[in-house]
């Protein structure tokens, strides 16, 4: 890393709270939004992939293609990806690089683009998965911050022969009715990146030796009954989804 | 058991940057069912598992309803198509127990409320191709019966037709040509009437 960059990064980590008070979710950073819909085998891709995408380019020229295999094929634009596969589609967005109404529009073209070629009549399932992340100082700063949520019952004493109160913590629960279901997780993590460039490009570019810690929030809200192709539209269920999202995982914040 | 949406995992292989989480998930190894998820949306790795594909949800559909529960996140379009929708739905059941009672004043009215709701719901048509090619076929419909009562069959195919829109609004255009077929089996004209002057003028 140069180390002007370096300074940089040490400068953001001395910034960062060295307590937890209090915080809900819009303290937090969208890392990663994927709209997902899976679908019984539809092989027709292997006729109309061609098709499909060559539609789906005319609506978003910028796209570039990624991979095409037979069973699975993508594109890419930045840090939004749209991937089709034999019994799913998707698309992913990294780093809030599309608003939500982006979002919602795009999901609305591509899943129609993609039940209109493909032919599919039914959905097996409708999916939406939000990955949200808060930086604390390091990693007993972030299980320090989520203790405070009060989500699960530390033990208190000395356990295992070790002084130090538990860290990396993580808290579970799935809602499952016979047609919906919601996975929550909630967990203290700390992300390494060990990297140094190959030698031959060593001049160009530094080693990243690089340590992250937080709380990281993913919501993955689903249908499990199927679902006809004429009930939906995508663009329309995210918008449902987010608010049910947004409005059922504050009380994850008010311990 | 349940899988989850697939995401972009840490560490994305696709990236050239190895970044581990302390879950101490090297690269390429697989994660238990419960979290099942492409390491890399570039790669074909992991296997999908629909959770939807038990036996047990088979003959369950989700209902407009349970699809779009949140009122105050619908689109003005669909909110109230599904309101007129059901107004219209409504009002054929009545005109249909109507005719069952041999009231024809009643059905006949019934049938005129349903009638000046269509142009309110062809407003609607950004819901999809389908949705205004159906409404569409309803204004014809009606314009040619020229203001008759449609006769007990054909209030019974609009009523199924106007419940098919309200639970699938968002249907495709070959979709909704199957139910302008429903609507001209029973003798109804469900084209517009200069289509059909034009069609039959090149003949």
């Amino acid at each position: 890393m140069p180390e002007d960059a370096a300074a940089v990064e040490r400068k953001v980590a001395s910034a960062l709270p060295n307590s937890a008070p209090h915080f809900d979710l819009s303290s937090f950073t969208l890392e990663q939004c994927v709209l997902e819909t899976r679908f019984p085998q539809a092989l027709t891709l292997w006729d109309n992939a061609g098709a499909l995408w060559r539609a789906i380019q005319e609506k978003w020229p910028e796209i570039h293609l990624v991979a095409a295999e037979p069973a699975k094929t993508s594109f890419q634009d930045g840090k939004a990806g749209f991937v089709v596969e034999l019994k799913a589609a998707r698309i992913i967005v990294l780093d809030s690089a599309k608003s939500m109404e982006e979002l919602a529009k795009m999901g609305r073209d591509f899943f129609k683009l993609t039940a209109l070629h493909l032919q599919l009549s039914l959905y097996d399932r409708l999916g939406l998965r939000l990955i949200y992340f808060k930086e604390f100082k390091d990693r007993e700063e972030a299980a320090s911050a989520f203790r405070s949520l009060g989500l699960i019952k530390e033990p208190t004493t000395k356990k295992f022969d070790i002084d130090e109160r538990p860290v990396s913590q993580q808290y579970t629960l799935r809602w499952e009715s016979e047609k919906k279901g919601t996975l929550v997780t909630c967990k203290a993590e700390t992300r390494k990146i060990d990297w140094d460039p190959p030698i031959e490009s060593a001049q160009v570019f530094s080693p990243i030796h690089k340590e992250r810690s937080g709380i990281v929030l993913d919501i993955d809200y689903y249908t499990i009954a199927p679902v006809e192709i004429g009930q939906v539209d995508m663009g329309e269920w995210l918008n449902h989804a987010l608010h049910l999202v947004s409005r059922d995982t504050r009380y994850l914040f008010e311990a | 058991m349940a899988t989850s949406t697939n995401i972009v995992e840490f560490p994305s292989r696709g990236s050239g940057f190895p970044v581990y989480s302390d879950a101490a998930i090297s690269s390429g190894q697989k994660k238990p069912a419960e979290t099942a998820t492409t390491a890399s949306f570039l790669d074909v790795q992991d296997p999908i598992f629909s959770e939807a594909g038990s036996s047990g949800s088979q003959n369950l559909r989700l209902s407009q309803n349970e699809l779009y529960p949140a009122r105050h996140a619908f689109s003005p379009e669909h909110i109230t198509a599904l309101r007129l929708l059901t107004l219209a739905v409504g009002r054929s059941k009545r005109a249909l127990d109507a005719f069952a009672a041999d009231d024809a004043l009643i059905a006949d009215t019934e049938i005129q409320k349903l009638q000046v709701l269509l142009p309110e719901l062809f407003c609607c048509r950004a819901l999809g191709d389908g949705f205004g090619t159906i409404i569409n076929s309803f204004m014809s419909a009606f314009e040619a019966l020229a203001g008759d009562t449609p006769d007990v069959g054909q209030i019974r195919a609009i009523n199924r037709v106007l419940q098919l829109l309200k639970e699938k609004p968002f249907l495709s255009a070959d979709e909704a040509d199957d139910q302008v077929e429903v609507l001209e089996n029973v003798g109804l004209s469900p084209y517009p009437r200069e289509l059909v002057e034009f069609l039959s003028s090149s003949d």
